[in-house]
């Protein structure tokens, strides 16, 4: 039981990066970033290359997370900012970067998954009757301290507490004169750098590939559906309680169809509140 | 008897607030009823509990007597409860013939015969236009081709969210004409929300002012005009 | 003004023969029946890749006719039509291998996934526009994981065999005649209120409520329909490529089909064939490796979503109008072109 917690956690903590990410830009944009999950893909594969060719993983990693963040910036410059103002073609847009960011690493990379080595491969932590490798620990801890980082960001800075508005009210915020542009551009840049970290721990639990992300994308969304839009808070606590729900019925009732105990949840969720969980029904005339 | 729209002790909670807070209202048919109160005071969340989207926290609506059955939207519509919105115009690429055709078909079938699509455009003076393009409409055009399609609906009550926004005074009269030949024509029973008290207060029958969710006071324009509370909470304050 | 009710919405009587309904509709059927012919003879004809590309076009066309209910005139993203698609092919051909004759089984497997559409509806129709592409989306993955999974049934993921049902020429004619009717229903769908009322959807939800439209049923009616024509595309890909596997039913499949609406136009009767010729049809005709081509179908999609609001065939009708001897407009609809739109005819 212990076991399948800390599994739990491992799986919340990596949901919770993803989809603090997409909750920011689902708030500040309403797009539902697709594109997100070729973003990771794309990163994971520059760490890959870079430690192929010798750097030290430290840096590697870097390079990693530095792509995540210029790649999402320009889906932002290059695409998302056209629709800003037609939420309605956001979806399309989204398909579109992800079709070509998936077979772009399709086209350098080939298709079979690679493994990426890292220092803390072999290291496994013993902690009473449970037992979790290096790689599920550091996942822990690198997303720990960059969803603290943003929460700091997010409420002690002026650049954190203007994205924040726009995240909750667009309208309001306009009114209020905060410029749209750059708040966009940075809810772009975060959750790219947040895709990035999650691709670095990610990958070494798994196998680099241009689809590695899918899954994850999938039930990151279920976690914003369930923590609300534009919530830090939300989206980890979602995260986690995802992360729970997915382990236990992956220990307990099958490993295969492990993904679709989010789906189950997403359909109770949907059933109860079609608006989502936090949302109230008939914004536009409250 | 029983009254066309009856609201009995109707709240409506947003968090702590008290949006509506214990409001009770009936309206007859072929009568109109003014709403007015300053921004914030619960008018357009009153309205938009009496068309149905959105759920009262406390109390009821009747139409004819009957809770409409259902949540959604479409089946107050169907119980003959039709309204306009403050910002929403008509489907851009549609003209107003096939939007006006699209309620017609949503009617009840003892109704579908009611009033054809053009009478209700004649009504409201856009009989010229009714093979235009509702995105060509001016902003006075549209929020009449707004009320022509509420009407489309065949409805008993009509719920109007400050129709008057935006326009000159010679405009605003238009539409008060208009809305006396809906209430003369089509017996139809109308709550007015609007700022434009030149508009309103020669328009309604009745006048009720709100404040902070609750019902400050009733009666009719002449009455209202010469209420002191009113004057001095609203009417004094806020000359639009 | 008191008898314009059945007149023609639009143009005055006389500019043109076309502006007739009786013989719209005409050569509308005549156009579609030509088109069926066509895709007969080509499907007859052609060998190898060009026959291969010939005929994944065709039964795209039969599924994304499905899908172009829905998203076309709805305006509602379905990310699950490769999983209604799927379902036909695996239902029809495990039903085949367990002894069923062929057209039983057909029957069983359009109307499983028609029921299996109907409960994708029930759970997602009551949301709006994003939901419930997250939510269709997150359907076709768990399907894929059940077809991966279920080993016994659906052969994991290197797929089963499928056995022979319909005879190959039959195939053959079922394709370019469900081609044909499949576009026939769709014109006729889009013509009624079903049509009018996702199309009011589609410009403006929490209007069309307030005008009457029963939206969540609306939206209902149409995925159940995007699933029929869907899993009767699946049936006839079952039969004719003898095998089928997880891979061909992905979400990625699935985002394609929407992709093939985009580009072809929302609603637009033909964005079907266009779009999966685009989507399906060109990378298997140019040969540049299948990352290429995606890529480069992405960029076009992009493209044309910021640039062509009505899709390739709603910009061709743009030029072909701009082209075309001027012609009387009604009274103040001087501006705004026809973007995604066609008259609404409710009878």
């Amino acid at each position: 039981m212990g076991q399948v917690i800390v599994n739990g956690i491992f799986l919340g903590s990596l949901f919770a990066v993803v989809a603090v990410g997409l909750t920011l830009i689902y708030g500040v944009m309403e797009v539902p970033n697709f594109a997100h999950s070729g973003i990771i893909a794309l990163s994971a594969y520059v760490t890959f290359s870079a430690g192929q060719h010798g750097a030290p993983f430290v840096l590697a990693a870097a390079a990693g997370i530095v792509t995540g963040g210029v790649l999402s910036v320009l889906t932002e410059l290059l695409a998302y900012r056209w629709v800003r103002d037609n939420p309605a073609a956001a979806p399309a847009i989204a398909l579109g970067l992800l079709l070509i960011l998936q077979n772009t690493a399709l086209r350098i990379y080939g298709g079979e998954g690679k493994a990426l080595d890292v220092p803390y491969s072999q290291a496994i932590l013993r902690v009473g009757g449970v037992t979790l490798s290096g790689v599920k620990v550091a996942l822990i801890v690198l997303a720990a301290v960059a969803l603290i980082f943003l929460s700091l960001l997010l409420s002690r800075t002026a650049l954190g507490r203007a994205v924040r508005a726009v995240a909750q009210d667009r309208e309001a915020a306009a009114m209020m004169g905060i410029p749209m542009q750059r708040q966009f551009t940075l809810a772009f840049l975060i959750a790219g750098l947040l895709g990035g970290v999650a691709a670095v721990a990610y990958a070494p639990t798994f196998q680099v590939s241009p689809y590695m992300a899918d899954e994850i994308l999938l039930s990151a969304f279920v976690v914003v559906i369930l923590g609300g839009l534009g919530s830090v808070l939300g989206a980890v606590a979602g995260g986690l309680l995802l992360g729970l729900v997915e382990s236990l019925g992956s220990a307990y009732i099958s490993a295969s169809y492990q993904s679709a105990f989010g789906f189950v949840a997403l359909v109770i969720i949907l059933v109860l509140r079609p608006a989502g969980l936090l949302s109230s029904a008939g914004r536009r005339v409250a | 008897m029983t009254a066309l729209l009856e609201a009995r002790g109707l709240v409506k909670k947003f968090g702590g607030v008290r949006a509506v807070d214990d409001v009770s209202l009936t309206l007859e048919p072929a009568t109109i009823l003014g709403l007015i109160g300053p921004n914030g005071s619960g008018k357009t969340t009153l309205l938009s509990l009496l068309s149905g989207t959105v759920e009262p926290t406390g109390g009821t609506v009747l139409i004819d007597g009957a809770v409409p059955k259902g949540k959604a939207t479409h089946r107050f519509v169907r119980a003959g409860v039709a309204r306009t919105f403050q910002t929403t115009r008509l489907f851009p690429t549609w003209t107003l013939l096939e939007a006006l055709r699209l309620a017609v078909g949503e009617r009840r079938p003892q109704e579908r015969s009611a009033t054809e699509p053009s009478e209700i455009a004649d009504l409201l003076g856009l009989g010229d236009v009714l093979h235009a393009r509702c995105g060509t409409f001016t902003g006075a055009q549209q929020r009449l081709s707004m009320i022509a399609a509420a009407l489309a609906t065949s409805p008993r009550v009509l719920l109007l969210d400050e129709p008057a926004v935006g326009m000159d005074q010679a405009e605003a009269d238009t539409l008060g004409r208009a809305v006396r030949r809906v209430r003369e024509q089509l017996a139809t029973g109308v709550v007015v929300v609007d700022h434009n008290m030149h508009f309103l207060m020669p328009v309604a029958d009745t006048v009720m002012v709100m404040a902070s969710g609750s019902v400050l006071a009733s009666g009719t324009p002449a009455e209202i005009r010469a209420d002191k509370s009113v004057i001095a909470s609203y009417l004094g304050s806020d000359k639009a | 003004m008191t008898s314009t009710t059945v007149a023609p919405t639009r143009r005055p009587a006389g500019t043109s023969l076309l502006a007739r309904p009786l013989v719209r509709h005409t050569a509308a059927m005549l156009g579609i029946f030509a088109l069926g012919v066509v895709a007969y003879l080509l499907l007859t004809n052609l060998q190898g890749q060009q026959g291969q590309a010939c005929l994944l076009v065709v039964l795209w066309t039969v599924s994304v006719t499905g899908l172009n209910i829905v998203q076309g005139l709805g305006g509602y993203p379905s990310l699950a039509q490769a999983s209604f698609y799927g379902g036909g092919a695996y239902i029809s051909t495990i039903a085949l291998n367990k002894g069923m004759p062929m057209v039983l089984a057909a029957v069983v497997a359009v109307a499983a996934v028609t029921a299996a559409g109907l409960v994708v509806g029930l759970v997602f129709a009551r949301t709006r526009g994003q939901y419930f592409a997250i939510g269709t989306l997150f359907f076709g993955a768990v399907i894929t994981l059940v077809l991966n999974n279920a080993i016994d049934l659906t052969g994991g993921p290197n797929g089963r065999p499928v056995d022979l049902g319909f005879a190959p020429s039959t195939t053959l004619r079922l394709l370019a005649a469900s081609m044909s009717i499949g576009f026939v229903l769709f014109y006729v769908i889009s013509r009624m209120r079903l049509g009018a009322r996702l199309l009011s959807i589609r410009e403006d939800e929490d209007l069309a409520e307030h005008l009457g439209v029963p939206t969540a049923r609306t939206k209902l009616l149409a995925l159940t329909l995007s699933a029929t024509f869907g899993a009767w595309a699946g049936v006839l890909l079952a039969q004719y490529n003898g095998v089928i596997a997880p891979s061909q039913f992905t979400f990625g499949q699935s985002f394609l089909m929407f992709v093939a609406i985009g580009l072809g136009g929302y609603g637009r009767l033909l964005a079907p064939l266009v779009g999966s010729f685009i989507v399906i049809g060109l990378p298997q005709l140019i040969n540049v490796g299948p990352g290429t081509s995606q890529i480069a179908v992405g960029i076009i999609f992009i493209v044309v979503t910021l640039l062509l609001p009505g899709g390739i065939i709603g910009g061709l009708s743009l030029v072909f109008e701009r082209f075309r001897p001027s012609r009387p407009q009604p009274p103040g609809a001087s501006g705004s072109p026809d973007q995604a739109h066609r008259p609404v005819v409710i009878s």
